[in-house]
């Protein structure tokens, strides 16, 4: 990760980060993916997320 | 009669106004006289309500109501009818009052009680110093976050009592930090309906208080389902009473926890651990160890959710005026624009796996709770970022959450209770953790310490400051 990358994710994305703080960024957000969101996917295998969408009209 | 009302537990209160032996216009204007105390020492509130106190002799005629004429503080997330919500964040100074209670609040007006004022907060509910407040046992430490004003005002005797929000330790750590009781119940026990939202699925609305049995009580008013927050239909009601007067321990059955995530920890937040499983031993509970290596995955999974979801919920407010939002907070908000969907759902799948681990932990040892410290250290300085635990240099945040955030991942409750406190005077805190809407096995056991443990002191930095 690094400046150029988060600069083109925000243009891409239209994201809300200005470019003087893309360094910051970039940093954090190599430290949130390092962390791979907890485990593996190996570990995580067969397991579905933690939400469940409800087919009933939204009230 | 004590000359310091405000010093009553919530349940001592209720009973005297019951009877006609207390009025809630006294009650509430011996708040409102400590809150002036206090006030300028530790900087608890954003707002108070003056008013209150003519609401409190509109009380007085006719007591009913389980909460009847008891002043609560209002963490400043919770929309308040006719007060502005700013989440302690310069980007909301311009928020307009809000038109309507949120669930919460209404649920506390309902049963009679007052609401005095709004508490502070951590920018957007998302952190754990809670700028500029002040922890009342030592003015130069935090009270914790993010609802660290709810419980300075708790344990400053402004109020008895006060509602905050746990996204992955924000009651349990001011509590432990300000020798409270902070419960978060189970998810989906109580609505979050006009509450700001940090994290839509790690959100918990919850309390603080100097007894386990206002907890109880307050829990009990606030549980139940609302319309307005689809995870608290169909969930099994709750007791009533949530604890009785005779409420025995004895036999049930509860693991420690220790390893990783909850080592390394300071030697004080050792020794308040034995101190409580010693306590739970000596009420008849069978006491063992146990530990779940997993849960160590838990930090990294609860900081993936929190940033992908608040940065969704907080999209337009990063867009429109982020440059208003503190650097902490905005470089969350920022890193979760850009967090991979992968990485996101690898954490919801994550959390699958936590809870299904601790299931497995209380069936395996047919468990009826875990205990577990609350918080790794003790209440840091206002300036401190690091702790140094075991030798090693720990960012306060991680230190904090990594104790805490496994049960808001996997939902359960959890109740802070003060331990017996250590040669450094400051309180120490463990978290009694039950299977899911079992909050009243957890109460249960933390009353246990807490009558095993005895009265605690008064917070002696504000005791020192208002005696100076």
């Amino acid at each position: 990760m690094n400046e150029e990358l988060v600069r083109a994710l925000t243009a891409a994305l239209r994201a809300s980060i200005p470019p003087e703080r893309a360094a910051e960024v970039a940093g954090l957000l190599q430290a949130q993916i390092s962390g791979r969101g907890g485990l593996s996917a190996e570990e995580v295998d067969g397991e579905e997320p933690a939400f469940s969408f409800q087919p009933g009209w939204p009230g | 009669m004590t000359s310091e009302l405000w010093s009553l537990s919530i349940v001592q209160a209720v009973s005297l106004i019951g009877v006609g032996e207390l009025q809630s216009s006294e009650l509430v204007a011996s708040a409102l006289a400590r809150l002036d105390a206090v006030e300028p020492f530790i900087r608890a509130f954003v707002s108070v309500d003056r008013a209150a106190l003519a609401e409190a002799e509109a009380r007085d005629a006719r007591p009913a109501g389980r909460l009847w004429g008891i002043p609560i503080a209002v963490k400043d997330i919770f929309d308040v009818a006719g007060t502005p919500t700013r989440c302690g964040s310069a980007a909301m100074e311009g928020a307009q009052p809000a038109n309507q209670d949120s669930a919460a609040v209404a649920r506390l007006r309902a049963e009679g009680s007052v609401i005095i004022g709004k508490s502070t907060t951590h920018e957007l509910a998302c952190g754990v110093y809670t700028p500029p407040t002040r922890n009342p046992w030592d003015l130069e430490r935090s009270p914790g976050g993010s609802s660290g004003g709810s419980g300075a005002a708790v344990a400053a005797g402004v109020v008895a009592g006060a509602i905050g929000s746990d996204t992955g330790g924000s009651i349990r750590i001011p509590a432990a930090h300000c020798g409270l009781v902070g419960l978060k119940p189970t998810y989906g026990r109580v609505s979050r309906r006009g509450a700001l939202a940090l994290s839509w699925s790690l959100d918990h609305v919850g309390v603080l208080a100097r007894t386990v049995e206002d907890a109880a009580l307050l829990l009990s008013v606030l549980a139940g389902p609302d319309p307005g927050d689809a995870t608290t239909l169909a969930q099994p009601s709750m007791p009533d009473p949530v604890l009785a007067p005779n409420d025995e321990v004895s036999g049930l059955r509860v693991g420690v926890l220790g390893g990783r995530p909850f080592s390394p920890m300071e030697p004080e937040v050792e020794a308040a651990v034995n101190s409580a499983a010693k306590l739970l031993g000596s009420a008849g509970v069978e006491v063992g160890q146990v530990d779940a290596p997993l849960l160590e995955a838990a930090l990294a999974a609860e900081f993936a959710i929190v940033a992908a979801e608040a940065a969704s919920y907080h999209e337009i407010r990063l867009r429109d005026s982020g440059e208003l939002i503190g650097d902490a907070v905005r470089g969350l908000l920022e890193t979760g624009l850009l967090l991979p969907a992968s990485v996101y759902l690898r954490a919801q799948r994550t959390r699958r796996v936590v809870q299904r681990a601790f299931r497995e932990l209380f069936e395996e040892h047919r468990l009826d709770a875990l205990v577990a410290p609350t918080v790794p250290a003790a209440p840091q300085r206002c300036d401190q970022m690091e702790y140094d635990l075991d030798g090693a240099a720990e960012p306060v945040i991680d230190a904090l959450v990594r104790t805490t955030a496994p049960f808001n991942l996997a939902g359960l409750p959890a109740v802070a209770v003060p331990t017996v406190p250590g040669p450094s005077g400051l309180p120490g805190s463990v978290q009694i953790v039950a299977r899911p809407f079992e909050e009243q096995t957890a109460l249960r056991l933390a009353l246990a310490v807490q009558r095993g443990r005895g009265a605690l002191a008064r917070p002696r930095g504000l005791e020192t400051a208002l005696a100076g």
